[in-house]
């Protein structure tokens, strides 16, 4: 486990320079920091060969990558990632993400479990911005352009399904991610593919626990309230590590704390004060939790 | 425990009758779960309480008391005052929590302040239509939802009380989890939207929460897969931290349930029955704020 962090990256596809850095950030934390394997399927992009989009929603290249942790022998998980850009402007970044069971060795995702969603930047910037990324060869975890002024971040974790310890298990994988750019606000377990499966749908809005309190109250031993991110599958799942929801007045703009879940201490990092949580309500509602606080798992 | 129900009760108290049946049936299903009356002065018989003639006012008073193994080292004394809403001729109830009594009808080391009266959405126009009314008491615990299906729609005058849990559903006497409705406790607020938890030791009190905290899915009806599962939300209580949950009442989607159907759940390893609330929505709990989770519905243990 690792991390990664920049205080360059722009959140602009204007200039190659400006698309590959940030395309790269995100390879570096899944290959060099995290473990993750690069696969030999053909037509893949190097991050510093791509050329930046001129149009919306372009994708410019991908690069397929596997988990490399022990259960990929029997349950493998691989990644797409196409880089190019969002749905709103040229300028602006966005990745689709494709996961599976394996690729074909030309670039395609087999036993799909999620297809190539695209999860866009808010906007573009010329305000270089804070990045975080985590990764392990089980999990990832990525917060781009993390600033306070505007809400331009893409956000987006994915890690296997957990049983009541908190260990991996290879029934599912739980992402969270924002689609919509404005919030983040998408959650999904994935059940992991086998023939005729079925998946779960996509929910839109987090399902989160958190004291209506801003700050939190507290008391003895001394602890405040964290909220962990349920993903469901028809009922709620046992939650992953990666995304911890916070009252604003808990933790600083971009702050970082430690916490204990399922019997181990982790690091969270909070990811800015401009990225905005949207709530789970039912019947595919949503609502905006505006003085909650999104944190990645950062250590 | 015990169950009760009744579909003649109505929110319009502008005669002894209509007032004294309302007294009684929470009178009596406290009593019939294992609630203790205790021996205070002062008390009023739900047989003989008039109803009230000026509004905001109480009528009366009854002084309950846990009857449960807990009661010798952590004591729940709960006084409910009986009387009127902002509107004279609707009902409302006052609850009061502390660890004791004096004898005289006040409750000693107050806990949770009966300030504020528990009045239902939508009740402040009197009604003459009958609602069905539930209530679900055990020795440690009670569950009421008075009127819910009242004309005025979501309508509902709840209250559960029930000792904190540990990590196995045991009883605990570090607490009591508390949930309400009230009209008029900032603003129109639909269902049991209030919530604290209680620590029963005293001193320095978890703030009310305001929006319940609970998960369920967006999808409505939810998803099912094997072995054949819906969710279903359990609010939780805060103590800084949320708390251990209780088991008096959960949150379902609005097409999982049908209007005032019973399921039933395991929790804690126990099969327990719940009993759906109509078109009883609730609020949900966001940061600093809460908002109305409009397809939800409430539903109380019946059991």
């Amino acid at each position: 486990m690792a991390t990664r962090f920049s205080s360059t990256l722009l959140a602009d596809n204007a200039a190659d320079a400006n698309f590959r850095a940030w395309a790269q950030f995100i390879e570096d934390t899944l290959v060099t920091t995290g473990g993750w394997l690069v696969t030999s399927d053909s037509g893949q992009t190097l991050p510093s060969a791509l050329v930046h989009p001129t149009t919306t929603s372009q994708k410019m290249g991908y690069r397929v990558y596997q988990m490399n942790d022990a259960l990929q022998a029997t349950v493998p998980v691989f990644m797409r990632i196409d880089f190019g850009s969002s749905s709103g402007t040229a300028a602006a970044p966005a990745i689709w993400v494709t996961v599976g069971t394996g690729s074909n060795g030309s670039g395609t995702i087999t036993g799909i479990m999620m297809n190539a969603v695209q999860m866009n930047s808010a906007g573009n910037s010329s305000q270089a911005n804070n990045s975080y990324g985590s990764a392990a060869p089980n999990r990832v975890a990525i917060a781009l352009f993390c600033q306070n002024v505007t809400g331009i971040r893409l956000v987006f974790t994915l890690e296997r399904s957990k049983d009541v310890n908190g260990n991996d298990t290879g029934a599912g994988l739980l992402c969270i991610y924002n689609s919509t750019a404005t919030w983040l606000e998408s959650s999904r377990y994935l059940n992991y593919a086998t023939a005729g499966v079925v998946q779960p749908s996509v929910e839109l809005g987090l399902s989160y626990v958190l004291t209506t309190q801003n700050p939190s109250q507290s008391f003895a031993p001394g602890d405040i309230g964290v909220a962990v991110v349920s993903c469901i599958r028809g009922v709620a799942q046992q939650p992953g590590l990666n995304v911890m929801i916070v009252p604003s007045g808990d933790v600083g703009d971009q702050g970082q704390f430690s916490m204990n879940i399922y019997g181990a201490a982790h690091t969270y990092q909070q990811i800015s004060s401009q990225c905005v949580v949207q709530k789970a309500l039912c019947n595919a509602n949503r609502l905006a939790d505006n003085n909650a606080r999104a944190c990645i798992r950062y250590d | 425990m015990a169950t009760k129900t009744s579909s003649v009760l109505l929110g319009d108290v502008t005669t002894d009758a209509r007032f004294q049946a309302l007294v009684q049936f929470i009178d009596a299903a406290l009593l019939a779960g294992g609630w203790v009356l205790s021996s205070d002065s002062g008390q009023a018989n739900p047989a003989t309480i008039a109803h009230p003639t000026v509004a905001n006012t109480k009528q009366g008073y009854r002084i309950y008391k846990m009857g449960h193994t807990l009661q010798a080292t952590s004591p729940v004394f709960m006084r409910i005052d009986f009387g009127s809403n902002s509107t004279v001729s609707t009902f409302a109830w006052w609850i009061t929590i502390g660890s004791g009594s004096d004898g005289a009808g006040n409750i000693t080391n107050v806990t949770f302040n009966g300030g504020a009266r528990l009045q239902g959405f939508g009740m402040n126009s009197p009604s003459t239509t009958p609602g069905n009314s539930y209530a679900s008491v055990g020795p440690a615990r009670c569950a009421f939802a008075i009127l819910v299906n009242n004309s005025a729609g979501a309508a509902c005058y709840f209250l559960s009380v029930e000792r904190s849990k540990d990590a196995n559903g045991n009883d605990t006497g570090d607490g009591v989890m508390v949930f309400w409705s009230d009209y008029a406790n900032g603003g129109n607020y639909f269902g049991p939207s209030f919530c604290r938890y209680v620590i029963l030791a005293g001193g320095a009190q978890p703030a009310q929460e305001t929006g319940l905290n609970y998960i369920c899915s967006t999808t409505n009806p939810s998803d099912t897969f094997a072995p054949g599962d819906v969710g279903v939300g359990i609010p939780f209580c805060f103590k800084g931290v949320a708390q251990q949950p209780g088991m008096n009442l959960c949150i379902v989607s609005s097409l999982d349930v049908g209007a005032e159907g019973n399921f039933q759940i395991r929790m804690y390893g126990q099969t327990i029955t719940f009993q759906h609330l109509n078109s009883v929505s609730i609020y949900k709990g966001l940061s600093g704020s809460a908002n109305q989770d409009q397809y939800s519905r409430v539903c109380m243990r019946f059991d």
